[in-house]
């Protein structure tokens, strides 16, 4: 395989995102106050980590700025506000016929001919994280093409009875749930563990916004190119029974991404993508909502800091839950998540201070603690700590058969300690 | 090794307020109580370090990223004394399949405690919570890594290449432990492939003894049987290529590493066919008494598991304890399957003096794992007696 340099974001790209205006701006301004969305499906063009490129299909968002404005992929990543009115126009610049779904949002189902559009109308679903996706003809060929995004649906009473924001409406929950989202939420910012104060506490993206510093949305996903060959730009899909009818026993995938990049292209963000590195201060708990549409059975296994378990979704066909979303009452800290295909997880990434760095030292007659000393900069070892996460079922961090560490990996950083970004804003 | 091998004793410390004398002439505290070794001046790593030479302040890149990433022998930074202090070694382990077919397998070795001990799974280092611990990574045969698994350290001292460095020939890792509870270590360099051949071991903190007795963690229960059981499952083809070239696929070539076709499945490092069970994989305990399972899926499939008979509970996930505001024990009817991804951890309790518990005694109770493909979710070559990915223990009270 040939190697490649990372020239595909210009200085201009760079020097954009370091500023830290926000590439969402032009997106977010037509979600404000409006719960008509309009979607394209359209040809996308994807370059792989490798260098090599493979055709897909991508959503792309009427309004939208960059990239989302042409098509991209994943599709823009949609909030609307919990009993709101949803309307969902998708037009089909394809010459083949599509579907579109929101999984576990009855009366969201539609197909879409070539050429034309549809319009779905429903009522924001109880709060939580959603896929979009074409699941037409109940197969997951043109989810894996390309055809998925994240509805984000923000609650309506998500406030705990201490004043902390949560990502649930407390008052659609069982009770034994609102008691843990409660306990844990209160507890940001309050404790030894989770310090910070009033800002220590979580807090959501703005409803106008794909992702913020302290809420991120991962979409997984796998490509095996002998499925993506079918797609050619300007003609309907290739016919390829064999291929198709069982894709999952077909699917044999060999890049492997989250938010449609993998290894070194995830080593940062930069304009026009939905971003996915944390890039925080301890005190600063940040969510993720990560979703797998691909195929593989994913074990995204995260360094540095245990992560909280929040929602997910019952994906046992033999539970009588099966298909909802569950917000646990028994919230587990995990360093490693189950991510199988069509799962859908919250998770709580605290941003305490990483447990095992020597705490007491010297442990005989302890006078202090090596975080402390980075903090103080009497420490040899600097800012940024940087932890990977990864996928621990680890033929999904290679690329192309090879090439690890050029897969489903990417990393968050420990920028200082608390209230380091208040010093750094002066 | 000593420090005349470290690199980049002209450059400053960046911050350092730790000169090498200084740090030399700390006195070494009263050795832990379950440590392998007394500290001695082979611990010693103190001294300056060249952070652009290594994944913290060097420029990252494409080709670094994984094919010429970076390596050396650096100091530790920050390093202070410990009190818990082991060395690792890479070995070679040939293991006999039940096909009579022996697979080259690497574990890590542990040439100061107990040199010719199973090495598959690689020795447990088990440390008391508040232990500071150093861990010497001698590699050969090429350049490893260990990645504590669940711990969490700084950067440095978390044994991931592209984002600090490789160790070619020596490096003392550094951390102090925060959690009781069950953790494991691996190799982090080409971690597809070094992983599969065996580089793993448990690594277990405990918490401090309470009345004489070591409970699972600080408050937690007492128990009188405990069992590590790591579920592992090994493709031939890859042990093959990983051994001719320890950095297969690394730099380019289609090593087929996205493909995982593992014929053979092992419960605590022993192959499941025939499946006559070993002292270390069954259970045999009294009735009344409290049985501790530590159960690990260290392999690339999706394990399925299922206790028959008897009622357990999860009281830990993660070397982290269900004793939060947010959470409690999980308690697991007899006979319902759970399914664990790759890495993770259970803690499992046993109370075979509960209502639901006390009258399977005097019984044998199966406990079925599946491994399960990554993809498909099939049980791995399904109905074949030599090479299918079901296996059994037992439980006997």
């Amino acid at each position: 395989m040939k190697r490649r340099d990372f020239l595909k974001y210009g200085a201009a790209g760079l020097a954009t995102a370091g500023a830290g205006l926000s590439p969402f701006e032009s997106l977010a301004q037509t979600l404000t106050g409006t719960t008509d969305i309009k979607l394209g499906i359209t040809d996308v063009e994807t370059r792989l980590v490798d260098g090599n490129k493979v055709n897909m299909l991508g959503f792309r968002l009427y309004g939208g700025a960059g990239a989302l404005a042409t098509g991209r992929v994943p599709g823009p990543v949609l909030r609307v506000k919990e009993g709101s009115s949803v309307k969902i126009t998708v037009t089909n610049d394809r010459e083949e016929a599509h579907g579109f779904e929101i999984t576990g949002v009855p009366g969201t189902k539609t197909e879409i001919a070539p050429g034309s559009s549809s319009t779905i109308s429903f009522t924001a679903p109880v709060a939580g994280t959603y896929i979009y996706h074409d699941s037409l003809g109940d197969t997951p060929l043109y989810r894996i093409l390309g055809l998925h995004g994240v509805l984000v649906v923000e609650p309506l009473n998500g406030v705990t009875s201490a004043g902390s924001r949560t990502p649930y409406s407390l008052d659609k929950l069982v009770p034994g749930s609102r008691t843990a989202v409660s306990a844990l939420f209160d507890a940001l910012g309050t404790t030894d563990r989770f310090q910070g104060g009033a800002d220590g506490k979580w807090v959501p993206a703005p409803l106008n916004a794909e992702a913020s510093i302290r809420e991120k949305v991962w979409i997984c996903a796998a490509i095996d190119p002998k499925f993506n060959a079918l797609i050619e730009r300007g003609k309907p899909i290739a016919s390829s029974p064999n291929l198709t009818s069982n894709v999952v026993d077909n699917f044999v995938p060999s890049y492997f991404t989250i938010n449609n990049r993998s290894g070194y292209d995830l080593h940062d963000d930069y304009d026009g993508m939905l971003p996915v590195i944390v890039k925080n201060y301890i005190g600063e708990p940040t969510l993720f909502r990560i979703v797998n549409v691909g195929l593989a059975h994913h074990a995204n296994h995260f360094h540095g800091n245990h992560l909280m378990e929040l929602a997910r979704v019952d994906l046992n066909p033999k539970s009588s839950t099966y298909g909802q979303m569950i917000v646990p009452e028994n919230i587990f800290e995990v360093d490693t998540t189950a991510m199988w295909p069509m799962q859908r997880r919250d998770l709580l990434l605290p941003l305490e201070i990483p447990p095992d760095i020597p705490y007491q030292i010297p442990v005989s007659s302890p006078t202090g603690g090596q975080f402390q000393r980075m903090v103080n900069k009497q420490a040899q070892e600097p800012f940024p700590l940087r932890y990977v996460m990864h996928c621990h079922t680890e033929m999904s961090q290679t690329a192309a058969g090879g090439n690890y560490p050029q897969g489903m990996v990417c990393h968050w950083e420990v920028l200082g300690g608390l209230g380091g970004r208040a010093k750094v804003a002066g | 090794m000593t420090s005349t091998t470290k690199t980049a004793g002209a450059t400053a410390a960046i911050g350092g307020t730790l000169a090498a004398g200084e740090a030399a002439t700390q006195t070494m505290p009263p050795l832990g109580p379950n440590s392998t070794a007394v500290p001695g001046p082979g611990d010693y790593n103190g001294g300056s370090i060249d952070f652009t030479r290594t994944g913290v302040k060097g420029k990252e890149s494409f080709g670094n990223f994984g094919c010429d990433t970076f390596d050396g022998n650096p100091n530790t930074p920050d390093w202070t004394t410990a009190n818990a202090y082991f060395v690792r070694t890479v070995q070679n382990v040939d293991v006999t399949m039940p096909d009579g077919k022996k697979l080259r397998c690497w574990g890590f070795g542990d040439p100061l405690k107990a040199p010719g001990r199973e090495l598959l799974p690689s020795p447990l280092i088990r440390v008391q919570e508040g232990d500071l611990v150093h861990v010497k990574l001698q590699s050969s045969k090429g350049t490893h890594t260990i990645h504590h698994h669940g711990i969490e350290p700084t950067t440095f001292n978390d044994g991931v290449g592209h984002v600090s460095f490789e160790v070619k020939d020596d490096y003392v890792y550094q951390f102090q432990a925060r959690h009781a509870g069950t953790f494991f270590y691996h190799c982090h360099k080409n971690t597809v492939t070094h992983f599969e051949m065996g580089l793993y071991g448990l690594l277990i903190v405990d918490p401090k003894p309470e009345n004489g007795r070591v409970p699972a963690y600080a408050g937690g229960p007492f128990y009188d049987v405990e069992k590590f059981w790591v579920l592992d499952d090994m493709d031939p083809r890859w042990h093959q290529i990983t051994n001719l070239d320890h950095d297969v696929g690394l730099c380019g070539d289609d090593a087929g590493l996205n493909i995982f076709e593992p014929k053979y499945f092992l419960i605590s490092g022993t192959p499941t066919r025939p499946n006559v069970l070993v002292d270390k994989q069954k259970i045999v305990a009294k009735p009344g008494q409290k049985i501790l399972i530590r159960l690990l899926n260290a392999s690339y499939s999706v394990l399925q598991v299922m206790f028959e008979g008897l009622e357990v509970q999860v009281i830990s996930v993660d070397g982290h304890a269900l004793n939060k505001p947010w959470n409690q024990w999980l308690t697991i009817a007899p006979g319902t399957p759970f399914t664990l991804p790759t890495a993770q951890r259970y803690d499992i309790l046993i109370d075979t003096g509960s209502p639901a518990n006390q009258t399977k005694t005097g019984y044998t109770h199966k406990v079925h794992f599946e491994f399960q493909h990554w993809i498909t979710r099939k049980v791995h070559n399904a109905g074949d007696k030599m090479y299918e990915g079901r296996a059994f223990t037992t439980i006997t009270i």
